[in-house]
């Protein structure tokens, strides 16, 4: 009985045929495309190296301040996350929200923090205490491209956390760029605009989608395509 | 170590294809009576040692009423020794140890899948740590309301906009649901309205900006059309008025589920039959307790709900006082389930003195939604002291269909001062503007400081 047998009976019914459909803004344009659950689990297995390697274990806490919307890109880090063994904490990335974001970094020893935008951080600055002094103990910050302007000299490693098109791309810290994952995804720089194609086959096909973001491609490395934004702190 | 209980079920699960059943575990929502009593005296008697060897808050809660875990051998010694707490004695309790988790935390954090916290409408947040293998229990504890309301493997759901008690992917998938990541947040009314009915979708979550966001789309569409994909609606966190819920069910053709807190320990929704929310008994012990003299309360009578976790090992809650009023009946409902059911009549402190007169929130509402221009029940009670020589009421209107606002301001006092019988004075505010001071996702504060 009780939610055991609750997730017992869910789960003995047969999965989604697909991770799920999304139709929310791809760069500056919406688009609608379906998600498969291979690609969702390639998505994961991605997000797991990288958390590792920027030093992410087990038992480590992480907020994590998203939007439900932004799930075709989080959802792999989320899972990943727990693969890790890291106990995660969820906040709204919305300005009247911005007090939880500051409880749960005055009560716990939080390492890192996931998706922290520029809403929640100027509600921040408002309020008390200090930005600086709630983010002085956290050692990893992935921002979003407008918090970034906000986190220089204010927390110890900040990198940045961006849709890029379909595609997702994150720092990490103590080495240059966002890394995009090059088996899935080819980015190129049109006049400066970043624009994202398949590297391989997944359900919703890309071809050269512009992503609104602006940068060059620096390297393709040890799986990874590394990218220089051109914005402000990253 | 973290207890990990299994209570064998007595009859096998239904066969996986039987998707015309009612129910989603048919054994246990139409458990008998006694069945139901005996799982909850077995969770109990497992509960009290565990809590007391591993959580410092109840085992000091305890003590103080001299009680201890071999003084619970039955449910009556729980309901009649066990000391109840309410969220004060949580804050009490932290702000004297410094423990983030007030004493409450019966594993080690690294044990934890997550930790979300709750609404914090009246003051800060509270940490709610949670272990999970699937999904968060939160959303978890809807699958039976789901299936209930007819969703089945392979329907579409808009995902809904909240995520700060945790993310509804995972429960979703786990139904065999098909998530549509859209953005559902404030703003987005059309598009939503737009993507129900291109996807077909068969359950969306609202909440009150986006039902009001729907009705300024009403010229614009044939909402009953637009909205006649979904099996259901779910509508939870700032109560719909009486008005605004005849248009969803009566005019847009919504089959509307509210639903509501299960005193902190989970959610209970209603079932097709819309007559109370059922509590899953196999989650939660619900007691109704007099509101001044603690005792308890009948079948159906008013009482303050008091909660004991029964599936949370984490931090359980263990005869916490919710401030909740409500009625509750143990009577199966007509479709056969036979947890209890409970209607809720409003918070503890929502009973106001003016000028020597009692006044209930629930009587203000009925006043004010009678006004057509506030008929949407947009308002607030504007509380500067306990007792108070008038009642001041902070009302949203909808400036597209308020002419003169003096009229208005007068005409609305008039039939709030005849309806209660107390001196009232009405402040005028654009609706959109009094719902942007809401402090939560889905939750609007009734009664606010002056």
């Amino acid at each position: 009985m009780s939610r055991a047998s609750m997730t017992a009976a869910a789960v003995a019914l047969p999965r989604s045929p697909v991770f799920g459909i999304v139709s929310c803004p791809v760069g500056p344009e919406t688009r609608e495309f379906e998600i498969g659950w291979d690609e969702h689990e390639r998505d994961v297995d991605w997000a797991e190296s990288l958390l590792r390697s920027a030093g992410l274990g087990s038992g480590d806490l992480v907020l994590i301040t998203i939007s439900t919307w932004e799930g075709p890109w989080t959802t792999p880090v989320v899972h990943a996350l727990r693969r890790i063994g890291v106990t995660f904490l969820c906040a709204e990335v919305w300005s009247f929200d911005s007090r939880r974001t500051s409880m749960f970094l005055q009560r716990l020893p939080v390492k890192a923090i996931f998706g922290l935008g520029g809403e929640t951080l100027t509600a921040l600055e408002a309020d008390e205490p200090p930005v600086a002094e709630l983010l002085r103990d956290v050692e990893i910050v992935w921002a979003r491209p407008d918090a970034l302007p906000h986190l220089e000299d204010v927390a110890p490693q900040v990198v940045p956390f961006l849709l890029l098109g379909p595609a997702l791309a994150l720092g990490v810290p103590g080495q240059p760029g966002v890394k995009v994952d090059a088996s899935e995804w080819a980015v190129d720089s049109v006049n400066g605009e970043l624009v994202v194609s398949n590297a391989r086959e997944r359900l919703a096909t890309f071809e050269r989608v512009p992503t609104g973001i602006r940068g060059s491609v620096r390297a393709v490395d040890d799986g990874a395509v590394v990218i220089d934004l051109e914005m402000n702190g990253a | 170590m973290t207890a990990d209980i299994t209570v064998e079920t007595a009859h096998p699960m239904p066969a996986e294809a039987d998707y015309d059943r009612r129910f989603l575990e048919p054994e246990i929502e139409t458990a008998s009576r006694e069945q139901i009593a005996a799982l909850q005296e077995k969770r109990i008697l497992e509960l009290v040692p565990y809590v007391w060897e591993r959580s410092p808050f109840y085992r000091e809660l305890w003590s103080g009423a001299g009680v201890k875990p071999g003084d619970i051998r039955s449910l009556d010694d729980f309901t009649t020794k066990i000391p109840t707490f309410c969220k004060d004695d949580i804050k009490a309790y932290r702000a004297r140890t410094g423990d983030p988790f007030g004493g409450l935390l019966c594993v080690d954090v690294s044990e934890l899948t997550s930790i979300t916290s709750t609404s914090g409408t009246t003051g800060m947040p509270e940490l709610i740590p949670e272990i999970w293998s699937v999904a968060h229990p939160l959303p978890t504890n809807y699958a039976r309301n789901l299936w209930e309301m007819g969703l089945r493997p392979g329907d579409k759901v808009l995902i809904p906009p909240g995520s700060f008690r945790g993310y509804f992917d995972d429960f979703l998938h786990m139904m065999g649901l098909i998530p549509i990541y859209i953005d559902c947040w404030i703003g987005q009314g059309e598009k939503v309205l737009q993507a129900i009915e291109r996807y077909q979708v068969d359950f969306v979550q609202l909440f009150l900006p986006m039902v009001l966001e729907f009705e300024k789309l009403e010229k614009h569409y044939d909402m009953k059309a637009m909205l006649s994909s979904l099996k259901g609606a779910a509508f939870a966190g700032m109560p719909l008025g009486k008005m605004l819920t005849e248009k969803l069910r009566d005019q847009w053709g919504v089959d509307l589920y509210t639903y509501t807190s299960a005193g902190d320990t989970g959610t209970a929704w209603e079932g097709q039959e819309h007559d109370g929310y059922v509590l899953w008994e196999d989650t939660v012990l619900a007691e109704t307790l007099d509101t001044i003299t603690g005792a308890p309360v009948g079948d159906r009578e008013m009482g303050e709900l008091v909660a004991t976790d029964l599936d949370n090992w984490a931090a359980p809650y263990i005869r916490f006082r919710s401030g909740d009023v409500v009625r509750i009946t143990h009577e199966p409902a007509p479709s056969g389930r036979t947890h209890a059911r409970m209607w809720v009549l409003g918070r503890s402190g929502d009973e106001m003195l003016i000028a020597g007169t009692p006044v209930m929130l629930t009587e203000v509402w009925k006043f004010v939604e009678s006004v057509p221009e506030l008929g949407d029940g947009i308002f607030q009670v504007v509380r500067h002291a306990e007792t108070m020589d008038r009642l001041t009421i902070r009302a949203g209107y909808p400036p597209e269909r308020t002419g003169d606002l003096d009229e208005l301001r007068q005409r609305a006092a008039g039939v709030l001062e005849a309806g209660l019988g107390v001196p009232v004075d009405v402040e005028l505010c654009p609706v959109d503007d009094l719902l942007a001071t809401s402090s939560s996702v889905a939750k609007f504060s009734r009664v606010v400081k002056a």
